[in-house]
């Protein structure tokens, strides 16, 4: 696995490393969800999803395996936004310094886990701009 | 890989990412849409000439400024009479506490010292600096900046404003205050000059969503004064004796009631109640400082030597309670979200009556007239006996100026139309500056064997009528009369009589200079002198009094705006003796015995369970079927023609309403700060918004608007002039802007002296708080523009507001909570009104039948349209069955599920709810057609709705990011596994 690793080149390793950031996301997530009561299934499947794509895109050889990363990062995406959305009582309550959405956590947490998520993208989209090693994705 | 394939997967990830995102902004963003249009100063609207008929003069209401917001000098010239109007305000709204050997006025030349955090960094409303909230071209004025301008720059010695500047404003529970030896760093600025005066400012804050504290972390009360406030203050005193300063004058920058018994500790020579002068009050403030204006303003709350010694503490702000069982609630009840945010607390007005000067008035009296253990040391501060002169330092409407009035009382005269007293006062300046006195009127109704043996409270002294007079010049006079309600001196009896009753027993009316002067007036008349322990010989000549024989159940047994409804008990679901828990209100018949010292701790049971599940809702078995009613019809009638046409025909709104669609009417009950347009009649869009003290960035060029000064200070105008010309003014402001609505008037009472909004809210007093909402409303509706008083009722805490179970007497939410509401919507015609996130008892607030259709709706003949507090898309708190069934119009603030909820109802055949929904559209439609937004419509022009820039520019990225990932994903996958057939064949 690490041999296939070395040889995936730029694009192997950074999607390796937003699969990574994404399983520690997804770990945040899960923590926040279950501290805060903000668990949310499809936000928790659609990162999980990502994290998979993300490392079958390292792992695999076969020509399909290339698009994994792409949809690695649609996945992401998918649940930034909705975990966004989800955290708006937090942000509006935030701004608003009051409690009138019964929001719960502060807003750091929910700041952290967008960051992370939104890091998972960006270098999910390099991932995809650049190619895997000339050993792999034959 | 291909390097094409490679720049498509690129782009396919960059597109999802945006798509998402996109998505995701636009769901917030419409749901929003209303706030973010307000922000970008878009109409959704606009009116459009068909061409045909006559179009006449249909300019009802004219705004002299016009409602171009592109104009720049027009704009300009609005916000400048703006700002003159707040700067009348903080002038007759600043209250002079004391001023001992004409401490004050400062005088020409003379040359000051400033200290306290207070004076750099002041509040301006709320918790917000003054320094962030004037129009842009209009600078906001800071203390420092206007003693400067009235005094000349020169002569303010500025040396502290840097340690100040390094100082963070005062927040709700920790004074800021530099620490003694960084101001006796700069010493020497003031020990040969400047030093006519030390002029120190102490600020103290609260806001939405945040009680101030009670104690800090320095174990002090947080109204009092702070470690390094108190070094300042002894520091000053010792400069004053040794004859650094020749005086020593204290600001009061807050509406938190300060514990103001250090003025004389620290010899104080006179102390100003500025109050929150908004962006550029603090200029009003400076020119009663300097002279230019003489003081009249007066206290709207009584401030006690401790912020902690009035009964309404026990269980207020952070004193609430959770409930012991929480586990079995959260268990149990249907409405909880989850985590029980909005379930678990609840809160006990165990005072009754006697909140603010109505228990210290009325304790005092007690204790003159040695009644009811009123001398007990049970709620003393001193530990000891109690004793008024301990615990009051400044009472309800007190105020000096800087000159002197007698006022004489030459009658009163009963008008039986009007159901009102007149009182009579002839009100001479007896000093040698012009100025304007205030004629305050108060009563004492009876206290007998039927109100003691059926729990009806009476206060000592309420008051019951104002009047400010004109500016009198020295040696002159006004004769004012002032109107006062026999409605008033009615008392609300739950018990016995279950509704209003005018108790038999002798009356009294007396003119004071505050709420104690006129009691002691009252004592004087009964034969009591300082010598029974009165804290000063009152004037029997400034009272009138009369006995009625009998008891009274009758007069106000019926509605006073509608006789077909009986006004009876509404409210038994608030107070906990129903539901099985012994509950004593306080009572001035054992003062000690009741006293709440303790606090309950109680475990909720089922009967409150039900209550606060609130799942009541059932179709009437009686109900209409849907088919009984007609919606979509085609009868001719547009919005326009509806502007005139009177409630009560039922016929012709019948007819509008039958045009309508369900759709059409459930648009109208989700808000996003406005009604939506309604092209099928001819109905433009109808923003509103809320007050925040200021109109936001509503401006020219998304400028700000000025921030207003606060209710509480217009309040301490006690000016009626003035609260119909602030209601005006921000009238004209919202006409400018294009908004029908705003959600202001702060009917809610200054229970205690942490509310965090007290800034927000009128005073104290409910009858205060009657006569205030009267004008405003008058003067905002006198522009187009919906005054909306809220949040109804029982919101006068902002701890766990959201949901926090409020239990109460039905005589204090009669005679002082709801009071506050009333005169607004049945004298002022106010046609706005926003219900709370409180429970009543334990039902929602804006489910509550009893609140919103039986007395609002009905004893009120409320007319207008009634909103949530903020839909905060939190399930918990939003029951919309029930609240359509209670007569809710609308919820405010962003969109909800509301119309949706109610379209379902009748989707599934329940015909009562399409009832309600046309009764909800009656509401709406009536109030929204008496706005402005009536001007250049006619059954010539036609209404076209417009998508907004910012909503097509979003769903095109969502569209083209869209289609873009679509398309490069398909062509990412040709590329490569089409590279792959190939590549198989080939080794094939």
């Amino acid at each position: 696995m690490r041999k296939r690793i070395k040889a995936s080149g730029v694009s192997g390793k950074l999607s390796q490393f937003s699969a990574l950031l994404g399983l520690v996301s997804l770990v945040a997530f899960c923590i926040y969800g279950a501290v805060f009561q903000y668990f949310d299934l499809v936000v928790l499947l659609t990162i999980a999803l990502g994290v998979v794509c993300m490392e079958g895109y390292v792992l695999s050889s076969a020509r399909p395996a290339q698009l994994l990363n792409m949809f690695g990062v649609a996945c992401y995406a998918y649940a930034v936004g909705l975990f966004f959305l989800n955290s708006y009582p937090v942000w509006a309550d935030w701004y608003g310094n009051f409690t009138m959405y019964g929001s719960r956590g502060g807003i750091a947490p929910v700041v952290a886990i967008i960051v992370l998520l939104l890091v998972c993208c960006v270098t999910g989209i390099i991932s995809c701009f650049t190619a895997k090693g000339k050993d792999v994705g034959k | 890989m291909k390097k094409k394939a490679l720049i498509t997967r690129g782009l396919a990830a960059v597109m999802a990412l945006v798509l998402f995102l996109s998505v995701s902004a636009s769901v917030l963003m419409f749901d929003n849409a209303g706030i973010i249009n307000q922000a970008l100063n878009l109409s959704t609207s606009k009116v459009v000439e068909l061409g045909e008929g006559e179009t006449g003069n249909t300019i009802y209401y004219d705004n002299p400024f016009g409602t171009d917001t592109t104009n720049r000098q027009a704009t300009m010239d609005m916000e400048l009479a703006v700002a003159a109007e707040n700067i009348a305000q903080a002038e007759e709204g600043a209250v002079l506490l004391k001023n001992d050997n004409n401490a004050l006025p400062l005088q020409s030349g003379e040359r000051i010292t400033i200290f306290g955090n207070g004076s750099v960094n002041s509040v301006d409303s709320a918790s917000a600096a003054v320094n962030a909230t004037a129009f842009e071209s209009i600078p906001a004025v800071g203390m420092v900046d206007a003693l400067q301008e009235a005094l000349g720059a020169d002569n303010v010695n500025t040396a502290l404003v840097e340690v100040y500047s390094k100082l963070s404003l005062t927040i709700k529970d920790e004074v800021y205050e530099a620490p003694i030896a960084d101001v006796k760093a700069k010493e020497s600025t003031w020990q040969s000059d400047y030093n006519d005066a030390a002029v120190v400012t102490f600020t103290r804050v609260g806001s939405e969503g945040n009680d101030s504290a009670m104690v800090t972390a320095e174990g002090r009360h947080y109204l009092g004064l702070s470690e390094n406030e108190e070094a300042l203050m002894e520091y000053l005193k010792s400069q004053k004796d040794a004859g650094v300063f020749s005086r020593i004058i204290a600001v009061i920058n807050s509406d938190q009631m300060m514990e103001l018994d250090w003025v004389d500790e620290y010899g104080v020579d006179a102390c100003l109640l500025s109050g929150l002068p908004g962006a550029v009050g603090w200029t009003g403030i400076a020119n009663v400082m300097v002279g230019k204006v003489a003081p009249s303003g007066h206290t709207v709350d009584t401030y006690a030597a401790n912020s902690l010694s009035s009964p309404a503490i026990t269980y207020a702000a952070g004193n609430a309670m959770n409930w012991a069982n929480a586990d079995w609630i959260l268990a149990n009840c249907a409405d909880n979200d989850g985590n029980g945010t909005n379930i678990l607390h609840y809160t006990i007005y165990a005072e009754g009556i006697y909140v603010g000067y109505k228990y210290y008035e009325t304790r005092y009296e007690d204790a003159v007239m040695g009644s009811g253990g009123a001398s007990s040391p049970v709620g003393s501060s001193t530990g000891g006996g109690w004793n008024y002169a301990d615990e009051v330092v400044y009472p309800f409407g007190y105020g000096l100026s800087y000159t002197t009035f007698d006022q004489v009382l030459q009658g009163v005269e009963f008008d039986a139309v009007e159901d009102q007293y007149q009182v009579t006062v002839q009100v001479t300046n007896t000093g040698s500056v012009a100025g304007k006195s205030v004629v305050e009127v108060y009563a004492q109704t009876p206290y007998g064997d039927y109100e003691k043996q059926n729990n009806v409270e009476k206060a000592a002294i309420q008051l019951v009528g104002f009047e400010k007079t004109d500016t009198i010049q020295p040696g002159e006079s006004q004769t004012v009369t002032v109107p006062v309600e026999r409605y008033f001196l009615a008392s609300y009896d739950s018990k016995g009589a279950k509704g209003y009753i005018l108790s038999a027993g002798t009356y009294y009316l007396s003119v004071g200079d505050s709420a104690h002067d006129a009691l002691n007036n009252v004592l004087a008349a009964k034969g009591y002198t300082t010598a029974d322990g009165m804290t000063a010989d009152g004037s029997a000549a400034k009272t009138y009094s009369w006995t009625q024989a009998d008891l009274d159940t009758e007069s106000y047994r019926l509605s006073r705006v509608d006789s077909s409804i009986e006004v009876t008990n509404q409210f038994d679901h608030t107070d906990l003796n129903t539901f099985g828990i012994e509950m004593t209100y306080l009572s001035r018949s054992d003062w000690a015995g009741t006293f709440p010292v303790e606090q309950m701790h109680l475990e909720m049971n089922e009967a409150l369970l039900e209550e606060l599940s609130l799942d009541w809702y059932e179709q009437p078995a009686d109900a209409p079927a849907v088919s009984d009613f007609t919606q979509g019809a085609d009868n001719g009638l547009t919005f326009s023609d509806m502007r005139l046409v009177e409630w009560d025909d039922e016929e012709t709104w019948n007819k509008f309403i039958d045009q309508l669609t369900i759709d059409e009417m459930a648009s109208m009950l989700m808000d996003s700060r406005g009604t939506a347009a309604i092209e099928s009649i001819a109905m433009p869009a109808a923003p509103r918004t809320d007050d925040n003290s200021g109109f936001g960035p509503l401006l020219s060029e998304g400028a700000n608007g000025i921030k207003w000064v606060t209710e509480a200070l217009t309040a301490r105008t006690w000016n009626k002039a003035l609260f119909e010309s602030r209601g005006r003014v921000m009238g004209i402001e919202a006409t400018f802007c294009g908004l029908t609505e705003i959600w202001y008037g702060g009917g809610n009472i200054h229970r205690t002296p942490v509310g965090g909004r007290n800034w927000q809210y009128y005073s104290e007093d409910g009858n205060f708080g009657y006569i205030i909402g009267t004008y405003e409303a008058i003067g905002m509706q006198s522009q187009g523009v919906i005054y909306c008083p809220k949040h109804f009722v029982l919101n006068d805490q902002e701890t766990f507001r959201e949901g926090i179970s409020t239990f109460a007497n039905e005589q204090s939410i009669r005679e002082i909570y709801m009071r506050s509401f009333e005169g607004a919507i049945c004298d002022g015609g106010a046609l706005g009104i926003m219900t709370s996130f409180n429970r009543l008892g334990c039902r929602f607030a804006s489910a509550n039948y009893n609140l919103v259709h039986n007395v609002l709706k009905g004893e009120w003949g409320f007319k207008g349209h009634a909103t949530t507090d903020g839909y905060t898309q939190s399930g918990f708190k939003m029951h919309f069955e029930e609240e359509a069934t209670a007569g809710i119009d609308y919820t405010c603030a962003s969109n909800s599920d509301y119309g949706d909820a109610v379209k379902s109802y009748i989707e599934a055949g329940d015909g009562f709810m399409l009832q309600r929904l046309r009764d909800i559209t009656k509401h709406n439609i009536y109030a929204i057609s008496r706005t402005f937004i009536q001007n250049g419509l006619s059954s010539n022009t036609a209404i076209v709705s417009i998508v907004p820039w910012w909503e097509t520019t979003l769903l095109a990225i969502s569209a083209v990011s869209g289609v873009g990932f679509v398309l490069c994903a398909v062509l990412t996958a040709v590329w490569t596994l089409g590279g792959k057939k190939r590549s198989d064949e080939k080794e094939g």
